[in-house]
């Protein structure tokens, strides 16, 4: 494969190459790179926090368990990002990030998150039932969408409501408000235990007949799972977003009707999916090279990766997810995170622009964040303490020996610049290689994959 | 290379043409400009949910003073107003200002299946959508989608935009003082990029959309630190953070700025614990930095264009917490605070706390409807294009 294709095929189903990368993928298939990636695990230390019977606690070691617990959320989260920017299994990573970004769940404990990531993981390329059954059983989802509170004499329909409207049909598509309803109760009694674990609990569960979608049974949540993904509807809707993703954020419906048969006839292959897609003439089109703004995190990781970035200060990266509003484990609601233009606005951009040139020449980025209540109650936070230094490693010389040979502009932006650009390059002298390097990606064009 | 001569040479740089006469010509066709008198609105936003019954005390109800028995504010304390309601004993400037019949305070205002969570309650008021729908535009920035065309017409004075001013087509500025943004793309870099890209046709695509945002935002930022040096205000605002973003504001007002639309939070409302004291200040700095505000906005006589509007995610609990706080409520006090207000004073009557919603105020008037009465009747436009729901009018403005 070409360069040009093979960047484009690795900015998207990864977080964009270096120059060994590129040889190395030249030489194997998408199938085969894809082969070769192994299931990463999330784990970190979280002993702490287990078997602890908050009942037990007193008031003081209830606030103290809440402290350990934030701060290991913390540290999970910075761990998937430095996974993010050190993994040979891109693709498998940026599949688990857009499985997280789909399944937009907020997330609080740390136990509960590691379970869900490594959960979204272990299916992220595999079929996307057993990954939709996943998550619909991990306490994470079930404590955000108040799964729990959903019992026989008292129904939630918070959860039946997102997995029709966001998570596998869209919007209006083929459920009614009565199918809403009457999938709540086929939920009834799901559950999780201490630990996080799934947990069934009969008691809680409506044994009536229901009626969804115009069939009427004793249904419980799986038999709905099976229902929903019977309609080609669902395969339409997750091919849609995928497209949309990690094609080209304007939608072509012919080739979204092609994905989609592919998909329902493979019985939600994500694997098969994908794979067609690599092997599409169609997705190397012009129109879908860089057509994309990527997100704050790719943006990060495609840093990260390049310049071997690591994270001095504990909450650096912590800090750039806040101001760039995305956090991992807190998208902003069910719906997810902004995509494409919606993280472009005039306050962003300028600040997205002069990051990398912040980062490489280890400068400060003094910002003040607005304060957020949800997670830090209390906090009388008129004081804008969020003002901080960032403080990352990075290694130039990593890049070089990476990249030696490159053409930086291919590199970066596949070589789509505009004449007006090149010719302003072209004009431009560069006192180093580094200094060029800095100054072509605090270009826009950077800000896209 | 050093590490630092990048910026160092960015900075100390003397490449480049500054400015650019193309530059103004579109400043001019853009328009507003020089445009004599035109309304404007202030949003003051209390973040963190301000506790609205221990700031307009219902001092006659028993019920208050039975949930709240360390909390309540005594009826000897409060700064009296009328139908059994009085102000917070800090809020002695807002009193003046209600005194001379610029305030209306709207009761219960909320919004129904309220949600409790800051960050879901204030997406809710800043998109003006129903509790259990999203919205990835604001209201404001729905306006501006339809009624303005540029950036500067709507200004946070803040380092990141809220979800209000986000519209479709175009989003408001968001800026801690008039030179930060300008100086961030002065860089001699930005600066070319920016000049060459003025000179190319942008295409419609991701490519081009990120060389106009970066050009209009170059725009603005310029016509924002050009124009404002001129007047100082002639009042003086508290040295608070609120008093001095407020002080922006009138200044920018005097200087004419083509700007519609400002706004401004005051954050810390959050009190779970220990309420009094924190709200007690925060109040006080509230009510100190309106009444700056208006002195300066009548002196310079803006404040006939000008209506300033108050609000909260949320209300609290009416019954006190065991610490000395209180926690998420739902509906809660609005001000509208203007010259010609139809109606001053109390709007409505103030909560019945016989009657709550699992021990929270309900709410009677849906915040839509003072967007829906400022788009219709304050700016006179078509509120239907921009809030979904439809209102009658609550006959303030």
């Amino acid at each position: 494969m070409q360069y040009k294709n093979l960047i484009h095929l690795y900015n998207r189903f990864g977080f964009g190459l270096s120059g060994t990368e590129l040889r190395r993928y030249s030489k194997i298939s998408f199938e085969q790179a894809l082969k070769q990636e192994k299931v990463q695990e999330l784990r970190i230390n979280l002993s702490e926090l287990r078997n602890i019977k908050r009942k037990d606690l007193s008031d003081m070691q209830r606030k103290e368990l809440r402290k350990k617990s934030k701060e290991k959320l913390m540290e999970l989260n910075v761990e998937w990002m430095q996974q993010m920017i050190s993994s040979t299994s891109i693709i498998q990573q940026k599949m688990s990030f857009f499985w997280h970004h789909h399944f937009a769940c907020i997330i609080g404990n740390p136990i509960f998150a590691q379970n869900f990531t490594n959960g979204i993981r272990k299916h992220a390329t595999g079929n996307f039932r057993d990954l939709l059954l996943e998550v619909s059983k991990s306490a994470a989802m079930i404590n955000f969408l108040n799964t729990r509170q959903n019992r026989k004499r008292s129904p939630n329909e918070d959860f039946a409501r997102e997995l029709c409207e966001l998570f596998t049909l869209g919007r209006d598509q083929e459920y009614t408000e009565n199918d809403v309803q009457e999938i709540a109760r086929c939920f009834t009694g799901w559950n999780y235990k201490a630990d996080g674990k799934f947990f069934f609990n009969l008691k809680q569960h409506d044994q009536g007949s229901k009626t969804v979608f115009g069939k009427s049974g004793n249904f419980n949540g799986e038999d709905i799972i099976d229902l929903i993904l019977e309609k080609k509807a669902c395969a339409g809707f997750i091919c849609d977003n995928i497209y949309r993703y990690f094609v080209n954020p304007v939608a072509d419906q012919r080739h979204i009707e092609e994905l989609t048969e592919l998909f329902y006839s493979s019985n939600y292959d994500i694997k098969k999916l994908i794979i067609h897609i690599a092997n599409s003439d169609w997705f190397y089109a012009e129109k879908n090279i860089l057509a994309r703004i990527k997100s704050p995190m790719e943006f990060f990781v495609g840093l990260g990766r390049q310049f071997k970035l690591t994270n001095e200060k504990p909450k650096s990266w912590l800090t750039l997810q806040r101001i760039f509003d995305q956090v991992l484990y807190q998208p902003p609601n069910v719906k997810g995170w902004k995509e494409n233009q919606e993280w472009i606005d005039s306050n962003s951009l300028p600040l997205r622009l002069r990051i990398p040139s912040i980062i490489l020449t280890n400068s400060a980025l003094e910002i003040n964040s607005k304060p957020d209540y949800d997670s830090n109650p209390n906090d009388m936070a008129g004081r804008n303490k969020l003002s901080r230094k960032l403080d990352f490693g990075h290694d130039w010389g990593y890049f070089f020996r990476q990249n030696e040979g490159m053409d930086f502009k291919q590199l970066f932006f596949n070589n789509k610049i505009s004449p007006q650009i090149a010719a302003f390059l072209q004009n431009n002298r560069f006192d180093s290689q580094m200094e060029e390097v800095i100054q072509l990606i605090s270009l826009p064009e950077y800000q896209l994959n | 290379m050093k590490r630092r001569s990048f910026i160092k040479k960015s900075a100390l740089g003397s490449v480049g043409t500054f400015f650019v006469p193309e530059f103004l010509k579109q400043m001019d066709q853009i328009g507003l400009l020089g445009q004599q008198s035109f309304k404007k609105l202030i949003v003051i936003q209390l973040s963190g949910g301000n506790d609205g019954l221990n700031t307009i005390i219902p001092y006659e109800n028993d019920i208050y003073y039975n949930l709240r028995p360390r909390l309540g504010i005594k009826a000897s304390e409060v700064l009296k107003l009328n139908k059994g309601l009085g102000l917070n004993p800090a809020m002695g400037r807002f009193n003046q200002l209600y005194q001379d019949g610029y305030v209306s305070i709207l009761n219960s205002v909320g919004y129904p299946n309220p949600n409790r969570s800051h960050f879901r309650s204030m997406d809710i008021w800043h998109t003006a959508v129903d509790s259990n729908k999203y919205s990835k535009t604001g209201w404001l920035g729905r306006y501006m989608d339809a009624h303005c065309n540029n950036s500067h017409a709507m200004l946070e004075l803040d380092s990141q935009l809220s979800l209000s001013m986000h519209g479709s087509k175009r989003n408001g500025l968001a800026l801690e003082n008039s030179q930060s943004l300008y100086k961030s793309l002065r860089e001699p870099y930005f600066k070319r990029v920016i000049d060459t890209a003025n000179s190319s046709s942008l295409d419609e695509d991701n490519q081009g959309y990120l060389y106009k945002t970066l050009i209009q935002t170059d725009q603005s930022a310029k016509y924002l630190a050009e124009t404002h040096t001129v007047k100082s205000t002639k009042i003086d605002f508290p040295s608070t953070k609120l008093g001095k973003k407020l002080g922006q504001v009138s200044q920018f007002i005097q200087s004419d700025f083509s700007t519609q639309v400002y706004y401004v939070s005051h954050n810390g409302f959050d009190s779970h614990s220990n309420q009094r004291k924190s709200q007690d200040k925060l109040l006080q700095e509230y009510s100190d930095a309106v009444f700056s505000l208006v002195q300066s906005l009548r002196r310079s006589g803006e404040f006939e264009n000008t209506l300033i509007m108050t609000f909260s995610e949320f209300g609290r609990r009416v019954k006190e917490n065991g610490s000395a706080g209180t926690d998420h409520g739902k509906a809660n006090n609005l001000f509208l605070i203007g010259n010609n207000l139809k109606q001053a004073g109390i709007y409505n009557p103030a909560a019945d706390l016989s009657l709550l919603d699992n021990g929270d105020v309900k709410h009677k008037i849906d915040f839509r409807n003072v967007y829906w009465d400022i788009i219709n009747e304050w700016f006179g436009k078509d509120a239907s294009k921009i809030i979904s729901k439809s209102f009658n009018s609550l006959d303030i403005l």
